[in-house]
């Protein structure tokens, strides 16, 4: 069917690919910034730990990173999937059992950001 | 020189199979055309394509060990023997050898291979600088022989979605032309999820290429131009 003005493609396609790309800019400088404290100037115990992890602007920072990490996890997986998985049922199958996994990673990491809050 | 030869003629034979064929050594095939010539003369009924027999024409492309090329411009030498000939993977098999191009074709005309410019005709020709000239090298030389969108993974998995290398190194090929108007809408066609971002940087089509051309990088400058317009 023709629908008058409406174009044979979506944008869908580039929007992937570039939130792919700027999220894993993220993720990767956050990586870099925590292997950097971790070497330079380790927590000495469990409260210097959560100390360090409970501080505002780290915790910001690791929500930020869980999220963006998310993100990049479904598009890569989502890609995957559609190269390798074509009959409609098992990709849609497949694809609803890895975002009850990435929306439970998510839920989890959630849950123990709040409770490292001061 | 031994061979193993991949048969099937749908017509009569119930499925594929390898045929295996000797030629002597001093037969004075160099290439691999010579000699599948020769076979030819041996078994009138296999059946391939070729034309230029120099690397011009591309007819004929085929799998020979395991990786696509021209079987004109492949020295007999360069291959451990047996040596496997086969079609071009992932295309529908006419008879032997010969594959059924349609389906790549169907891409190539997708990517509109041709000028798109509403201006009035000038009185000699579009005039270009030298330097807007010398961003079509690399890109005008492609021979059309699919040897790279057949060996392309991507292509394999979604042969009637993603365009393939081939077209896809056509589409830069008139995006980058500073003669035509039509980049925004040529953009727009290749957003959607398939035609072009099927396509993971692979670079077996790069590999392969017997024009020694870069289908990979012209993706990537493709990819670049549609980011450019929104960052």
């Amino acid at each position: 069917m023709n629908i008058p003005g409406a174009r044979s493609s979506s944008q869908s396609g580039f929007i992937e690919w570039l939130l792919q790309r700027l999220t894993s800019v993220y993720v990767a400088g956050f990586a870099v910034y925590v292997a950097i404290v971790l070497l330079v100037c380790p927590p000495v115990d469990f409260e210097a730990w959560r100390g360090w992890f409970g501080s505002g602007f780290v915790r910001l920072g690791w929500a930020l990173f869980v999220v963006l990490l998310l993100i990049h996890a479904w598009i890569g997986m989502r890609s995957v999937f559609m190269d390798y998985l074509h009959p409609l049922w098992l990709r849609l199958s497949v694809l609803v059992l890895t975002a009850t996994g990435l929306l439970a990673l998510g839920f989890w990491a959630a849950a123990i950001l709040l409770r490292v809050a001061p | 020189m031994r061979f193993s030869v991949y048969r099937y003629n749908p017509e009569s034979d119930q499925r594929p199979g390898m045929q295996s064929y000797e030629l002597p050594d001093d037969c004075g095939a160099i290439m691999v055309l010579d000699a599948m010539l020769l076979l030819k003369e041996q078994d009138p009924s296999l059946g391939f394509r070729r034309s230029c027999r120099e690397g011009v024409c591309g007819s004929d492309a085929i799998n020979m060990n395991g990786r696509n090329g021209l079987a004109c411009i492949t020295p007999i030498d360069s291959l451990r023997q047996p040596i496997e000939l086969r079609p071009l993977p992932r295309l529908p098999v006419i008879r032997d050898l010969i594959v059924d191009m349609s389906q790549f074709m169907a891409h190539y005309k997708a990517v509109k291979p041709w000028l798109i410019n509403d201006d009035p005709e000038p009185e000699i020709e579009r005039l270009q600088s030298p330097q807007e000239r010398d961003r079509l090298d690399g890109l005008y030389e492609c021979i059309l022989c699919a040897c790279c969108t057949t060996s392309c993974p991507s292509f394999w998995w979604n042969p009637e979605r993603f365009l393939g290398p081939a077209a896809l190194l056509q589409a830069w090929r008139f995006l980058a032309d500073s003669r035509d108007q039509a980049q925004s809408e040529r953009l727009a066609d290749l957003e959607d999820p398939y035609r072009l971002f099927r396509c993971h940087s692979i670079m077996n089509c790069t590999d392969v290429c017997p024009k020694g051309l870069n289908p990979t990088r012209a993706i990537g400058l493709i990819k670049q131009l549609l980011a450019r317009r929104v960052l």
